[in-house]
């Protein structure tokens, strides 16, 4: 079969946040390279993508990047399903976008796949001085939650790829265990490698359950060996 | 497209799913005969959305009204006005409520990035148009050219 993607896997991530915490900035630094001081507060919702390489594969990520004020909120809900990372960040100057953070896990437990990995994001780490949240309270969040944790700057960059790659990574190792099945819809990563045909039967059984998530298990154990 | 981009307007593309729509319109009747403004929003966004020309009418008559009544709105009722004149293919009227939010927010990268989408679609439907009437404007462009051409000698 001829290749047609320059990529092996593609991955859904949203970003959820108070506003002004810097999610779409976030975004920007990581796709573009780019970052300005100026923005507007987002629109509804906007979308972002960008192929790493990651343990020696190639990841489309596609990040959804939700509008933070509140009038936005149930707008941007239907964004959540068949996220496989789900970003939350705060503000590390800014205590309440911290606090806020259990308004966002609610809807997040409520509306993400159950696999779906969570990270946990203080941005502007580059105001020292105006710091309002420790790193060992966002780091203790981010345990008592079972979130893979970064402090980051979208202003220098710092700690910016590692969210996404290290997130990746994550993904990559629960799909080769079997853990997260790529073949199926709606787990959030899909494998665009030909099957292989031997696991083809076991995994389009597996598929069936995961599509009808409410009668089977959400997880689907072995059945594929791509990838 | 290239590997790597930000940011695109997606909820130009994005479909809701069956029943999400519903969720909306039910709220919006729940709250008649005066809806909060949040829950009139929320039902236009959502019939914006829709495939159904008539439903995306609907979605920008709705947005027409919040717009005209809360200043406060302004920024996303453009905002999804031109979405919905976008979806309509009425790519004009889609422009018009780009360019005023630009000249509110000229930096808006999320706007100019719906500006593209309505550049791409207008040169597209201007390049078919131009294949229709392709024999007429050929005869009348080469003659411009060899005008040209001379002038420029």
């Amino acid at each position: 079969m001829v290749a047609i993607y320059n990529y092996s896997y593609i991955a859904k991530f949203i970003f959820i946040g108070d506003m002004g915490s810097g999610k779409s900035s976030l975004l920007r630094q990581f796709t573009e390279g780019a970052f300005s001081e100026k923005t507007n507060h987002t629109i509804g919702v906007e979308f972002g993508t960008k192929v790493v390489e990651v343990d020696g594969e190639r990841v489309k990520i596609q990040a959804w990047d939700t509008a933070g004020q509140e009038r936005f909120r149930s707008v941007t809900r239907s964004y959540y399903r068949g996220s496989i990372g789900t970003i939350f960040v705060y503000d590390i100057t800014n205590r309440d976008s911290f606090t806020d953070l259990d308004k966002w896990m609610a809807d997040a437990r409520q509306l993400t796949p159950t696999h779906s990995i969570f990270v946990l994001v203080g941005n502007k780490a580059d105001r020292e001085q105006q710091r309002a949240v420790s790193f060992e309270e966002g780091a203790a969040y981010a345990r008592e939650n079972d979130m893979l944790f970064f402090e980051a700057s979208a202003k220098t960059g710092e700690q910016v790829d590692a969210i996404f790659l290290d997130l990746a990574s994550k993904i990559l190792a629960l799909v080769r265990s079997g853990a997260i099945n790529a073949f199926s819809p709606d787990t959030g990563v899909q494998c665009t490698k030909p099957q292989d045909p031997r696991a083809s039967t076991s995994s389009a059984a597996s598929a069936v359950r995961v599509g009808s998530a409410r009668t089977g298990p959400r997880f689907s154990i072995g059945g594929t060996t791509c990838c | 497209m290239s590997d790597s981009y930000f940011p695109y307007a997606a909820d130009a593309e994005q479909r809701l799913m069956a029943g999400e729509l519903l969720v909306l319109q039910r709220q919006y009747e729940r709250e008649q005969p005066r809806p909060r403004v949040q829950t009139k929003f929320n039902y236009a966004w959502g019939l914006i959305k829709s495939d159904s020309k008539q439903e995306q009418r609907r979605g920008v008559a709705m947005m027409h009204e919040i717009h005209n009544e809360h200043a406060e709105r302004r920024r996303e009722c453009l905002y999804y006005l031109s979405i919905g004149y976008y979806k309509m293919g009425e790519y004009s009227n889609a422009r018009v409520y780009i360019e005023q939010l630009l000249a509110v927010e000229p930096s808006n990268a999320q706007a100019q990035s719906l500006r593209g989408l309505i550049d791409q679609k207008v040169a597209r439907d201007g390049l078919i148009g131009l294949a229709v009437s392709g024999g007429v404007l050929a005869a009348v462009g080469a003659v411009a050219v060899a005008i040209l051409a001379k002038r420029s000698k």
